[in-house]
């Protein structure tokens, strides 16, 4: 008994060694946080910098091909997505896809033998053909996620005849249980080997290949005003979230505030760029990859006969860019596109995902903010010359989408993982300053926009400058080749960006739009000329021009407390919706 | 062997066997006496027993074996009888409640929630009768029942969550699973749902309570232990004898951490945050989705949820994804 001291002490110091020695540790130190949003909102990121994950080296682009040159649809028979590029890049980029795609089994996985190229006999050559078309489209028409980055074969392959990370409709279960099964609402994969895919995949089913809503919360506080997703669903689409946070490698708040989840006025514009991949999943899988289950053969298909699908890890293997944003495209010009490629092999049917954008107005708040009369609270941002009753997303809003700042952030924005972002670090610090000499916190000046362009987003012909540092993009220094620095590519600016630009003398009758729409009903300030109010959203004249709640959407508060406002800073000038 | 303080009870009181004090209501039913082990005075009173086991603790225990049985059968059937992939997946098995078709009618079939029903009915049913044992016990000693209804406090926010609210929302389907991860995944979900529960004010004071009741606990507990040297701990000396240790501990007390406990008002204190934890819980629970649907929303109407200026780049947002759930 004297001893059981001294041997509890000595167990407790064996069980604390294991402890400390046998989990795979990550240290404190290695954890860095990015924090973004206003001050200890808590809109932080972490990530550890010494972190290497698996599939993370860029290959070497191969020397540029020679120019001129017959094309390859004149030099080789079959050439169906690709003919209109030279025979020499051809060739090149078939050497490169092999590389990417099949290094082990070389050019014999997609094609028969050497002395028959042309040759259709081997299926993975029906699904190489309809993914070229693919990656084509993806960078052509989605440059609102891909950005100017874009993607090619080995953003997924990774070396890998199948991309590593996929997914296939989960089969329900039928065991029999005690009396008869117990349904969970979780259908977890009770037999996955990692916690990647223990997730149900009912989640991806309802997002990523069907089109459900993902409006979850009621937009009203109280309950019998407005309707909500029900819990089960909920859980669906929380489980979604996770898996694209874990995708992606990032905590939610990379993109939403967590106090308020639904809210997009709070949100970083990182929220809409993951909404344009939610929905560029979504296409892919249902006009590219659903049609090749009669391509594919059976026991490459899940159980439910489906071919593997894509998700957000798909591309992005735990990184917010794929391969920390290697532009690994701009070397293969036959992968970039002109918009007009289609699936080679289509459905025979009409796949759900399909989405039309109805044409709609924005939700109705019952509640305004601080009282009646204020701003609302859930207010999201509006999208001004989008002419919402076509279908621009998920076709792809033309070649030139993502070009043009004013249209939609990009995934060129994205920051790559594993770089610091002082300029955001410092928002709110009382050392980021205006060129002005304002403080950087409180309401900044914002600029006047030119007509139909919204205010805060500097367009790519304004120079940012960046005291803070801003670093250029690396694209990363883990493992394996990287490329050099891209030059030029934009990312999110730091607040203190903002005021910065130049203000444009506006017109006058947008001042009296803003002078006096706090004081006027919004949808009477100036309902036809959408980009004459002021850009850091007052909000009656913006949100409220053309709405049929413009007169309670207040500008209540407007006159009286400006800095009541600045929550319409992502608010932009809004066109009158097309329906009217 | 010089003495050393442990996180062990330091003195262990050895007689001859106790049998406590004669119930007041006489009722019988003692067991005992058993034994002494040195290894539960460790952690309290080295004697076994005597134990009771009235008619209600007897049904609470059936109840609660039968509840405890029909989950773990399920789950192992949930896994085809296989005990290692029971043991594996025990943290994320679950049995749901009924969905919402099925409203309040209790006659659900057995794999669609009705094993919910009947595992919820025999573990209310044990918890239950647990609250009449401790009720009956503690009138049969004479004593007060203030432990009976802080218990019931507890019950209420475990009857509101299971029982209470699904009855004012017409049916089961948001209702708690049992399951370890899934009634975690649960009390995520539905604060999201209901527009982030932490801005629900029962919420904020249930938490106030929560950790105001741990740290009135640490409080209490370090300053008792402190005057243990002045015989602090032992009350039934402080009565005959009280020595310096109560003035001792209520100057501490007011120099470094209250103002004016007594040897009575800490406890009451504790008791009333023990209480109000969940009691205040509960009600914040029956008015969700009942009263209030978005807690956030409810506190930007109220002016406690705080606008923070905007600080990112405008963005746009396609007027599709702004409609909301609006009726």
């Amino acid at each position: 008994m004297r001893y059981t001291p001294y041997a509890a002490v000595g167990a407790g110091v064996l069980v604390a060694v294991f402890l400390i020695i046998a989990p795979p540790w990550q240290m404190p130190w290695n954890i860095r946080s990015t924090s973004t949003g206003p001050a200890a909102g808590e809109m932080v990121q972490f990530d550890n910098v010494s972190r290497v994950l698996p599939y993370s080296s860029v290959p070497k682009s191969l020397p540029a091909a020679a120019s001129g040159g017959p094309s390859a649809g004149e030099a080789y028979q079959n050439v169906k997505v690709l003919g209109d590029v030279s025979k020499a890049e051809f060739d090149r980029t078939m050497k490169a896809i092999t590389a990417w795609v099949a290094p082990d089994k070389g050019c014999n996985f997609c094609h028969v033998s050497s002395s028959n190229y042309a040759s259709d006999d081997v299926y993975t050559k029906i699904v190489a053909r309809q993914m070229l078309a693919m990656t084509r489209t993806i960078n052509a028409d989605w440059q609102n996620h891909v950005g100017q980055t874009g993607v090619t074969c080995y953003t997924c392959h990774r070396g890998q005849n199948m991309p590593p990370y996929h997914w296939y409709e989960q089969a329900d279960d039928d065991s029999t249980g005690l009396l008869g099964r117990i349904p969970s609402a979780e259908n977890f994969h009770y037999n996955a080997q990692t916690i990647r895919d223990f997730f149900p995949t009912a989640p991806d089913e309802m997002w990523l290949l069907q089109d459900e809503s993902t409006n979850a919360q009621s937009m009203t506080p109280m309950a019998g005003d407005g309707t909500h997703m029900s819990l089960h669903d909920t859980e669906h689409l929380y489980i979604l979230m996770m898996q694209m946070a874990d995708g992606i490698g990032v905590n939610c708040t990379y993109c939403h505030n967590s106090r308020a989840f639904a809210d997009w006025s709070q949100s970083t514009p990182f929220r809409l760029i993951g909404w344009y991949g939610m929905q560029l999943a979504r296409a892919l899988n249902t006009k590219f990859v659903q049609p090749l289950a009669t391509v594919i053969p059976k026991s490459q298909l899940g159980h439910l006969g489906d071919p593997a699908k894509i998700d957000c890890a798909t591309c992005h293997i735990g990184k917010p860019r794929p391969l920390d944003g290697a532009n690994m495209l701009a070397d293969y010009p036959a992968l970039q596109g002109n918009g007009n490629a289609s699936p080679v092999v289509e459905a025979d049917v009409t796949l759900p995902g399909e989405k039309t954008f109805k044409d709609t107005t924005p939700a109705t708040l019952q509640i305004p903010r601080n009282g009646p009369g204020g701003p609302e609270a859930l207010r999201p941002s509006q999208t001004p010359g989008v002419n919402m009753s076509t279908p621009p997303l998920l076709n792809g809003p033309g070649p030139n989408a993502g070009k043009d700042a004013s249209q939609a952030p990009t995934g060129d924005m994205l920051p790559t993982g594993a770089e610091p972002q002082p300029g955001i670090l410092q928002q709110g610090s009382p050392r980021a300053r205006t060129s002005a000499g304002t403080p950087a916190y409180g309401r900044p000046e914002r600029t006047q926009p030119a007509i139909g362009q919204p205010g805060t987003m500097p367009s790519p012909s304004v120079k940012i400058e960046n005291e803070g540092g801003y670093p250029n993009l690396e694209t990363g220094t883990r493992s394996g080749t990287m490329l050099p620095p891209q030059a030029g590519t934009r990312r999110i600016p730091p607040r203190n960006v903002a005021p910065r630009l130049k203000p444009q003398p506006a017109p006058a009758k947008a001042k009296n739009a803003a002078s006096s729409g706090a004081a006027t009903d919004g949808g009477a300030s100036n309902p036809q000329q959408p980009g004459s109010n002021t850009p850091d959203g007052s909000s009656g004249g913006n949100e409220g021009s053309g709405q049929s709640n413009g007169g309670d959407n207040g500008n209540g508060n407007a006159p009286s407390s400006p800095p009541a406002t600045p929550d319409n800073g992502t608010t932009n000038p809004q066109v009158q919706p097309q329906a009217q | 062997m010089a003495s050393y303080s442990t996180i062990f009870t330091k003195t262990q009181v050895r007689g001859p066997y106790d049998e406590g004090v004669p119930e007041q209501a006489i009722e019988g039913g003692r067991i005992g006496p058993m034994a002494f082990n040195y290894w539960l005075g460790k952690i309290g009173d080295p004697q076994l027993g005597p134990t009771y086991l009235g008619y209600s603790g007897l049904a609470s225990i059936i109840c609660g074996f039968i509840a405890i049985e029909i989950i773990g059968l399920n789950f192992a059937a949930q896994m085809d009888w296989n005990p290692v992939a029971f043991v594996r997946n025990l943290p994320f098995l679950a049995i749901e409640p009924p969905a919402a078709k099925y409203g309040l009618n209790p006659m659900v079939p057995l794999n669609d929630g009705g094993w919910w029903l009947l595992t919820g009915m025999f573990l209310t049913a044990s918890i239950l009768l647990w609250w009449v044992r401790s009720y009956t016990r503690a009138r049969a000693l004479g004593m007060g029942t203030h432990t009976s209804w802080a218990f019931a406090s507890a019950i209420f926010l475990y009857l509101s969550l299971g029982f209470i609210r699904p009855v004012l929302m017409g049916n089961f389907s948001e209702a708690p699973p049992f399951g370890i991860v899934p009634h975690l995944n649960w009390t995520a979900s539905i604060s999201v749902l209901y527009g982030n529960w932490y801005y629900n004010p029962f919420h904020m004071l249930s938490i106030v309570f929560l950790y105001g009741s741990t740290m009135l606990f640490a409080m209490h507990g370090g300053v008792i232990l402190a005057v243990s040297k002045f015989g602090g701990e032992r009350e039934a000396e402080e009565i005959v004898d009280r020595g310096t240790a109560a003035e001792r501990s209520a100057l501490f007390w007011r120099w470094t951490m209250g103002f004016n406990a007594t040897y009575e008002s800490i406890h009451r204190w504790a008791w009333w945050f023990a209480v109000l934890t969940t009691f205040s819980g509960a009600i914040g629970v029956l008015l969700t989705g009942t009263v209030v649907d978005n807690w956030y929303l409810w506190g930007v109407k109220h002016g406690i949820a705080p606008h923070y200026e905007n600080t990112y780049p405008s963005f746009q947002v396609p007027a599709d994804l702004t409609q909301g759930m609006v009726k």
